[in-house]
């Protein structure tokens, strides 16, 4: 049973206060407290969420059934697929974080590059990989030689992850759980983005990330993506009205 | 001495003339940016339909008739039966349940050419992310250690697949869920720290290890990380 979706108001810059000099930094552990399956069209379809310090995402598998594996299998599967990515990912991420910190300068991060470069040397096969990530980021990403490098932080709707998620299972129950597993600046974050999901409010989103790192703004990303799942959910729902779902498409369609 | 500047400026205000013709007639026909813009807002944002029908009058007459024809559709938009309008929402819900994208692409074309762009934009939006699968099945191996992730679910599930006589799979949409603990201190398998240790002996060689028991030799270990590579990027 979904609970009925409540439209909210836009985001507003007051919801997120700056951050206390005492608040301690954000560095949760890798957890996934959502996963989920479903099978349509002759194909298993998996969907989780994954939350960690360097940024949360909802990754996603499909792939069609086949007759000598069944659906449960090719399920697990899946999962076990994306906890993998999920640990790729996040590595990649914290290597390339490395490397744009050193390039603006911080000494922290060339000390730490100059340690991964050294236990790298020393076989060390946790390094050995980071160092790789980051001479792929370098490669791909050269220094500029004048001016910083610019950052556009965005915070789209992941389109595919929340179709997955609202044909899997949704309910107001799983954001609850999921909202909890973050701590208050990154929960207002969360459910700010969580309201406003709909493309009116990207402007509204994009001003308001352009003040956060990365982390934070993919949890904004994260909000808005299981907004949209829920929404999805919700204007299934045979007595729900459209406009509950998209004002301009209802007034479209005569509502 | 006015005279002789007379006929210089009635020679000038000619030339001003005839170029503003020019251009006028370079533009005739032609959706160009600045028209393009003012479509596209008049159709996303203008609910009044004497605005609109004003609006599709003057493209009609800078001789753009497919932009105005649309114009003066969504000013119909309102005025239709309750019955039809209560089939066009009911079209537009099913699609939106729908798990064909072509078929969810069908349907917003038909609203496009109606002039109901949002609802139009809504279910592309929709099939755009809508699962395109691949054809090979995904092989990943189990956690290194057994019985590690436990409480996550992944593998007492692979256990009871095992362990179970498979099901025939039913042919309508079905769906399973798992829910974690929330709660950092639930999960403390999934610290940190372990995320990037496992990496060395993620994916590719522990596939490769455990490819040969349960996989065909056809099916690609890293199948479900090419399969959404575009969305960890």
């Amino acid at each position: 049973m979904i609970p009925e979706y409540q439209p909210a108001p836009p985001i507003s810059l007051e919801e997120t206060p700056e951050v206390a000099p005492d608040e301690p930094e954000y560095s949760p552990p890798t957890i996934f407290p959502l996963s989920t399956s479903h099978v349509a069209r002759g194909n298993v379809n998996s969907a989780t969420v994954c939350i960690g310090p360097t940024g949360c995402k909802v990754l996603t598998a499909s792939n069609r059934i086949r007759t000598d594996i069944g659906a449960d299998q090719i399920a697990a599967n899946q999962h076990f697929a994306l906890r993998d990515m999920a640990s790729n990912g996040l590595q990649a991420k914290a290597a390339e974080a490395l490397v744009k910190r050193a390039r603006a300068g911080d000494q922290n991060s060339m000390a730490i590059i100059a340690r991964v470069r050294d236990n790298a040397r020393a076989g060390i096969t946790r390094a050995i990989v980071t160092e790789k990530l980051m001479r792929d980021y370098i490669s791909k990403h050269p220094a500029s030689d004048f001016g910083a490098e610019i950052n556009v932080r965005r915070c789209d709707v992941d389109d595919c992850g929340a179709v997955m998620l609202a044909n899997g299972t949704m309910s107001n129950e799983f954001v609850t759980r999921i909202a909890r597993c973050f701590p208050s600046r990154p929960r207002a974050l969360f459910l700010g983005g969580l309201r406003a999901w709909q493309d009116k409010h990207d402007s509204a989103c994009e001003q308001l990330t352009s003040k956060l790192d990365d982390a934070m703004t993919s949890i904004v990303a994260l909000g808005r993506t299981l907004g949209y799942a829920i929404a999805l959910c919700t204007l299934r729902r045979p007595e729900t009205p459209i406009a509950a779902f998209d004002s301009d498409v209802a007034w479209e369609l005569g509502e | 001495m006015p005279f002789p500047l007379l006929p210089i400026i009635v020679i000038g205000l000619g030339v001003g003339a005839f170029r503003q013709a020019g251009k006028r007639a370079k533009t005739e026909g032609v959706l160009t940016p600045q028209r393009q813009q003012v479509f596209e807002q008049a159709m996303q944002g203008k609910r009044d339909p004497a605005e609109l029908r004003d609006l599709a009058r003057a493209f009609r007459a800078q001789g753009l008739p497919g932009p105005a024809e649309l114009l003066e559709k969504r000013a119909k938009l309102r005025e239709l039966s309750p019955e039809l309008t209560l089939q066009r929402r009911a079209a537009f819900k099913k699609a939106m349940t729908s798990q064909d994208p072509a078929a969810v692409n069908h349907m917003a074309d038909l609203f496009e050419r109606e002039g109901a762009l949002g609802a139009a934009a809504k279910l592309r939006q929709y099939a755009a992310g809508l699962p395109k699968p691949s054809d090979h099945v995904t092989h990943v191996s189990p956690p290194q250690v057994a019985g590690e992730e436990d409480d996550i679910g992944a593998v007492t599930r692979m256990k009871r697949v095992k362990t179970q006589p498979k099901t025939p799979l039913k042919p309508s949409v079905s769906a399973m869920h798992r829910v974690q603990p929330t709660s950092p201190q639930d999960t403390p398998q999934d610290a940190p720290q372990d995320a990037p240790q496992d990496t060395s002996q993620s994916a590719p060689q522990a596939a490769s290890q455990a490819a040969p028991q349960d996989a065909p030799q056809d099916a690609p270990s890293d199948d479900a990380e090419s399969s959404d590579s575009d969305s960890q990027e």
